[in-house]
């Protein structure tokens, strides 16, 4: 029968036996028979099935398996074993359990313990590639995905890069290990190693390819932030250059445009709000007033103070009430436009209000020559006379 | 060429027609009523499509996973040169709040405002950019983001949570930009 692991299995078997995985997580192994006692609701043979939990026949006891512990490790926040290092780290232990071992049987003594240790650590080793594998894909995607920072994702990407390399470096070195043992676990002549050795063989072929996969994705994470980064840099110049208004002459932005076919939207003119335009002719207007100033003193007329419609309707429909403005302005001791900006006059039109009550009362006004700043315009100070 | 009208998806000609007269962007990635409808149209029929609208004045152009209609002769306004240039500070802002702003990029208004929230230097360039009359950071992101759906580079997906998604169109403007020479 084929072993079904499908995802609610495992999740209500986990459920089931969570107490006895809390136990079991504490202590390395515990006696079969008082756990099922103990928790008699546990599933604790689909646990086995599905390699949630190992059960050692010859001590009749269970333990925790290698990835249930990894994954709960990591969860806690306790996971600091499953380093690339500790697969080196674990070949070492095992060097050693296997020179024990050796010992034990030279001597004709019972190696049994040596032998659990063996089939401990070389059951881990699986599982420490798996995850390394896992952890630096997941690393490496977000860092591509999320990391807003440039600089900081290409370093996370790097550190990926290099990771995934040690851990081909490391899948390597066990395989050579299992080889140059080859002669000895033979030796040792115990299903259980020979089972784990298969189980090792068996994971690392299917890893390595994933080993490979994961490496080119990352080259390509970093060969297109590459990109990403250049095209920042070159935004940061053009910003920079426009800002030194030396856009036009030190790029082909011009040429580029006028060769480029442009959506029609693009190729439209735009509107300018009336208040920019009235903006430019500050100057202009100021000339204006001075000039009429002195018209109406030569002729001694009346100046006309009456809205102009066409005027009124280039800004938008939005009328104000000017003549009580204007009382009130002179009611006040603010200049024209802080006065204004205090009144609540809607942002975008202050600058069309300000300009709009200067003609119209420049009689009654008085224009210095200094100027005010107001939302990053200047407004030249207006009192009243 | 001889073109029936018959033939050329007639149920979209009259939807191509108006997109062209608003100078609006078919993308494939648009969730928008219709859009992705009519970007899978064109491609179907991509060669009458071109004929048909080059017999009145318009280029059909094709990009990656979008379609535009330029205008056959092209007239040189600077309205063209000020927009890109427009868009060498937005573009800049965007990539530097988030280096994966790009086609295809989905966010939420107050996610970008948190990164903005967080980044003083961003802050002040954003403040820096001219047109934006703006108190507060989610008024400037408010505001940028309307630059974008209006010139038809970004999307609201999801009215009840804010979020949008980059469209394809967005390439418009940043392969142009990629490609300025500076002379150093």
């Amino acid at each position: 029968m084929a072993l079904n692991k499908n995802i609610i299995d495992i999740i209500q078997t986990q459920n089931s036996c969570r107490d006895v995985i809390q136990e079991l997580y504490t202590y390395e192994t515990r006696p079969n028979d008082i756990l099922r006692d103990t928790y008699k609701n546990a599933k604790i043979d689909d646990a086995i099935r599905l390699d949630i939990i190992e059960y050692d026949a010859l001590e009749d006891e269970l333990s925790l398996s290698s990835d249930t512990e990894e994954y709960y490790k990591t969860r806690l926040g306790q996971n600091d074993e499953t380093t690339i290092s500790s697969i080196d780290d674990k070949i070492s232990k095992l060097k050693i359990q296997l020179n024990y071992y050796n010992k034990r049987v030279t001597a004709g003594e019972d190696a049994y313990k040596e032998i659990r240790a063996i089939s401990k650590l070389l059951n881990q080793i699986p599982t420490i590639l798996r995850y390394n594998l896992y952890t630096i894909s997941s690393n490496s995607i977000f860092a591509f995905k999320n990391e807003p920072n440039f600089d900081i994702k290409m370093d996370k990407l790097k550190l990926s890069k290099k990771e995934i390399q040690q851990l081909i470096q490391a899948s390597i070195s066990v395989d050579r290990f299992l080889k140059e043992q080859k002669n000895f676990f033979k030796s040792i002549n115990n299903t259980r190693i020979n089972h784990l050795i298969l189980k090792i063989n068996k994971n690392t072929l299917e890893l390595e390819y994933s080993f490979r996969m994961l490496y080119e994705e990352i080259k390509k994470f970093i060969n297109k932030s590459i990109k990403d980064g250049e095209f920042i840099k070159k935004l940061q110049k053009l910003r920079e250059l426009k800002q030194q208004n030396q856009l036009f002459i030190k790029t082909d932005i011009q040429e580029r445009v006028s060769k480029q076919k442009h959506i029609v939207s693009f190729v439209k003119e735009r509107k300018i709000h009336p208040d920019d335009r009235v903006f430019e002719y500050i100057d202009t207007i100021q000339e204006s007033i001075k000039k009429r100033q002195i018209e109406l003193q030569d002729t001694k007329e009346e100046a006309e103070l009456s809205y102009d419609i066409d005027e009124l309707e280039e800004i938008e429909k939005t009328l104000y009430n000017y003549p009580k403005l204007h009382k009130e302005f002179l009611a006040q001791d603010d200049d024209l436009a802080t006065f204004l900006y205090k009144n609540g006059i809607d942002r975008a039109k202050l600058l069309g209000v300000f300009v709009r009550l200067l003609k119209h009362n420049f009689l009654e006004y008085e224009v210095g020559d200094d100027f005010i700043e107001i939302d990053k315009r200047k407004y030249i100070i207006v009192k009243g006379l | 060429m001889l073109i029936d009208t018959k033939e050329l998806l007639p149920q979209y000609l009259q939807k191509i027609y108006n997109i062209i007269l608003k100078g609006e962007f078919i993308n494939e990635n648009s969730s928008k009523k219709g859009n992705n409808e009519i970007y899978e149209a064109i491609v179907s029929k991509e060669v009458e499509v071109r004929e048909y609208f080059r017999a009145i004045g318009y280029i059909l152009i094709r990009r990656e996973g979008y379609f535009y209609f330029a205008h056959d002769d092209a007239p040189n306004t600077p309205s063209a040169l000020e927009r890109v240039v427009d868009y060498i500070e937005i573009a800049n802002f965007l990539k530097m709040l988030d280096s994966n702003f790009g086609v295809g990029y989905r966010f939420r208004l107050d996610s970008v405002e948190n990164l903005l929230n967080n980044n003083i230097e961003l802050q002040e360039i954003v403040s820096q950019m001219k047109g934006l009359n703006a108190n507060t950071n989610r008024e400037y992101i408010q505001k940028i983001i309307d630059r974008l759906r209006k010139d038809g580079f970004v999307e609201e997906q999801n009215s009840t949570n804010g979020e949008y998604v980059v469209l394809n169109s967005y390439d418009y403007i940043e392969s142009f930009l990629n490609e300025i020479d500076v002379y150093e």
